[in-house]
């Protein structure tokens, strides 16, 4: 079998979550029926109202997309100087606070888990205004010492939460910690509404000042947030958010039948292993990541090259010209941890396209790839 | 007892007009659905993202404007901040905009570090006067941003000239021009570049949604990286993409944006003949030329023979089930979005202009059957202005 028998969307990043056609038929005749399409519509305060009981946030404020999420928080925070960022950390979020006119400071990451620690945040920079912790789908979790470390200094927790959308810790859903959590719904993400992000929070206030960010045309205010921007959710992606999570739990089912499947094809095969979430974690799966030591790199390229869109943590210069606006400061720190994780960690696709034999096929595949680079090159 | 107020205005407790909807002041266009669902289905039979329906949008936008290049962003404002952060001057300086304007324009300049410098207007264009922005050019300008009219563009040549001789670039806000003209050419290729909306409200719905034009390729590839992640020394990534959804619906639209611009003008002239014969209400006209303009607003001023003030009548027809407005009104200048550090600016035109004009209820949700009820409904209030005005006027106490 070729990879050409299977859909090719099965072989790109993303996963491409859409609502079945019939429901999205549905929701958006009634949206024209209604005539209400953007400007807080029924869907759009429907979702502000019930997206914090499905991820245990008291609040949410559902945003244009995750950029402006993190755009949003920033201001609404007041943030100024630097927040520390894991080198890990999404291209939404780090732009995202560059528009909100902080600095920005990478900090290391754990070379085997990939997560932030509190001793990296302190080597980073000696002024910090708030931290960001970078989620992913197999550990959607806030590490313990970074929350410690927040809560003593009373400083900002910003939580990247983009692809953890269902994903559970210890029984309680990503979301309910606490902290500012961004949620996302781009067609990347496991429930895709062309464009979308949820902020969400504990602090009534707090709340009010996102919603105030977002749109020109609130209430008045005693303190208002300068400057706000259009960033209000439209009804078309509220419409599909809310269908897409009528069907979040058979979602994460079929992608988490799909890992099971894969960690036994990758099983015995040597070079590369599955990346799995803890026994405390119930992951949404979205993602499909495998630890290749020393070879991500390399696999990357050998699958690219037959058609398999593949993803590599990014180079820190890149993640640093991400910030990279003629007089914005940024601080690159030096980076072992997060270095090593760029040559292990690969992302392979996996995505509501995939089928038992398209992922069959994907790890086969892979261990020709690996064969082939196992290979002694020709003098 | 029952007042006269009480059986003429729906503010006093008459049955409102309108009780089954509320009468808007957008557009609310719908395109044809089935046409809607068969673009949009790509997405389920190709791959999400792969469509091809933003290319095909950016290409027919293109054409409608007779540019180069159409930007799709994910709304106007978010193409504003894309366009001010890499065509602006640095080091950050003064944007010239005006006040008579949306309130939302002076938060955008401030994204990118930039302050708003507020300008009067032409009393005949509503749009920036040249001899203000002349008078407000410095070394501390790093742009001009100009808004076109639903009336009239703004005075682009002008402009353009005073770009040249200051090396300040020009951008134009052409949210309320698209499918106009000037001097026969259509609005989006003028100044460094032009930013228009595909809000729902708008002439073109995209739900929500906005796209940038320019003859400028260097400026298209730019604005393209930066409104997909990508950064530049130039300026700052975002996420400013159009959904695919979005465009699709918009996209679904644009053949109908001429019948569309017809129809607004139909229910133009409809208030025009109701309205002909009641003192002291003028709708305001159009310039009669050989531009083509999309007659997206209705404009009525209210004279001093009408005997209600403007914004009285605003009350009484807001009671009736409309969302009628103020046009402008108060000028951005003088509300809350002006930068708190700074004073605020005279401008005689604006403040002018701000005390005039009721924007009226139009769009694909206003029949000329809802246009008759709310013309006789002025003629009413017109007859009995001496009863109205004293019972506006005990509301609002001594």
């Amino acid at each position: 079998m070729s990879t050409s028998d299977h859909d090719p969307a099965a072989l790109r990043l993303g996963a491409l979550d859409l609502p079945d056609w019939d429901t999205f038929v549905a929701s958006f005749t009634g949206i024209v029926e209604r005539s209400w399409y953007a400007n807080n519509g029924p869907l759009v305060r429907q979702l502000d109202g019930c997206f914090g009981g499905w991820v245990g946030a008291d609040h949410a404020v559902c945003v244009s997309n995750e950029t402006i999420g993190f755009m949003c928080a920033a201001r609404a925070l007041d943030l100024a100087g630097t927040v520390v960022a894991p080198a890990s950390a999404s291209v939404a979020s780090l732009q995202g606070l560059g528009w909100g006119q902080v600095s920005v400071a990478l900090a290391d990451v754990d070379p085997i888990t990939g997560r932030l620690t509190a001793e990296a945040v302190e080597q980073a920079t000696d002024q910090v205004s708030a931290v960001l912790v970078q989620l992913h789908p197999h550990d959607p979790v806030v590490p313990e010492d970074v929350i410690g470390w927040s809560e003593e200094r009373e400083i900002p927790l910003l939580v990247d939460a983009v692809t953890c959308m269902g994903c559970r810790v210890d029984g309680q859903p990503v979301g309910s910690s606490g902290a500012i959590h961004v949620f996302g719904f781009s067609d990347a993400e496991i429930i895709a509404a062309g464009e979308g992000g949820i902020v969400t929070v504990s602090d009534p206030e707090l709340a009010r000042r996102l919603g105030d960010c977002r749109s020109f045309h609130v209430a008045a205010a005693a303190e208002r947030v300068v400057p706000r921007l259009n960033g209000k959710m439209a009804e078309a992606p509220a419409a599909q958010i809310i269908d897409g999570h009528a069907a979040l739990k058979s979602r994460i089912a079929r992608n988490h039948a799909h890992h099971e499947r894969i960690a036994r094809r990758l099983e015995g095969m040597r070079g590369v292993e599955l990346i799995r979430p803890a026994q405390n974690v119930r992951s949404n799966d979205s993602q499909l990541w495998v630890r290749a030591p020393g070879r991500a790199g390399e696999l990357s390229e050998r699958l690219g090259a037959q058609g398999i869109q593949t993803a590599t943590l990014p180079h820190p210069e890149v993640q640093h010209a991400r910030l990279g606006r003629a007089g914005l400061p940024h601080k690159l720190n030096a980076l072992p941890g997060y270095q090593q994780l760029r040559r292990d960690w690969l992302q392979l696709p996996l995505n509501a396209r995939s089928t038992g034999a398209s992922v069959d096929e994907l790890c086969d595949r892979l261990g020709h790839a690996l064969a082939d680079a196992d290979k002694p090159t020709t003098p | 007892m029952t007042s006269p107020a009480s059986i003429l205005a729906a503010h006093f407790g008459a049955e409102p007009l309108f009780t089954d909807r509320v009468r808007p002041i957008g557009q609310l266009s719908a395109p044809p659905l089935a046409r809607f669902f068969e673009i949009v289905r790509r997405r389920w039979d190709g791959i999400p993202c792969e469509t091809g329906i933003i290319e095909e949008l950016e290409e027919s936008l293109a054409q409608l404007h007779g540019v180069s290049h159409a930007i799709t962003c994910s709304n106007a404002c978010i193409g504003l901040m894309a366009v001010i952060e890499l065509c602006a001057r640095r080091p950050a300086g003064e944007i010239i905009l005006p006040a008579f304007t949306y309130v939302g324009l002076p938060h955008l300049v401030q994204w990118s570090g930039h302050r708003p410098r507020f300008c009067d207007v032409s009393e005949s264009t509503h749009a920036l006067d040249p001899q203000a922005v002349r008078a407000a050019l410095s070394d501390e300008t790093a742009m001009v941003l100009g808004v076109h009219q639903v009336n009239a563009p703004c005075a682009v040549d002008e402009l353009a000239a005073l770009s040249e001789e200051f090396g300040v670039p020009v951008v134009f806000d052409g949210v309320h021009g698209l499918y106009c003209t000037h001097r026969g050419v259509p609005i989006g290729g003028f100044g460094v570049a032009e930013v228009f909306s595909l809000h729902a409200t708008k002439m073109l719905n995209g739900f929500e949604g906005g796209y940038i034009t320019t003859h400028d390729e260097a400026l298209a590839r730019a604005l393209r990286e930066l409104l997909r992640h990508g950064s530049t020394a130039d300026g700052l990534g975002m996420n400013g993409r159009l959904s695919e959804v979005h465009a699709a619906f918009a996209l679904a639209g644009l053949e109908g944006l001429p019948a569309a611009c017809e129809r607004n003008l139909a229910r133009l002239e409809r208030y025009r003949d109701r309205l002909a014969d009641v003192p002291g209400l003028e709708v305001f006209a159009y310039p009669e030329d050989a531009e083509r303009y999309n007659y997206e607003f209705t404009l009525v001023e209210v004279l001093p023979d009408y005997g209600l003030s403007r914004d009285d009548v605003v009350r009484l027809l807001l009671a009736e089930g409309t969302r009628a407005r103020a046009y402008y009104s108060p000028p951005v200048h003088q509300t809350e979005h002006r930068p708190p550090e700074q004073s605020e600016p005279p401008l005689r035109v604006t403040e002018a202009l701000a005390e005039r004009f009721i924007q009226m209820p139009v769009g694909e949700h206003v029949s000329l059957d809802d246009i008759d009820a709310i013309c006789e409904r002025l003629r009413l209030w017109h007859q009995n202005h001496h009863d109205l005005a004293s019972a506006l006027a005990s509301e609002k106490g001594p």
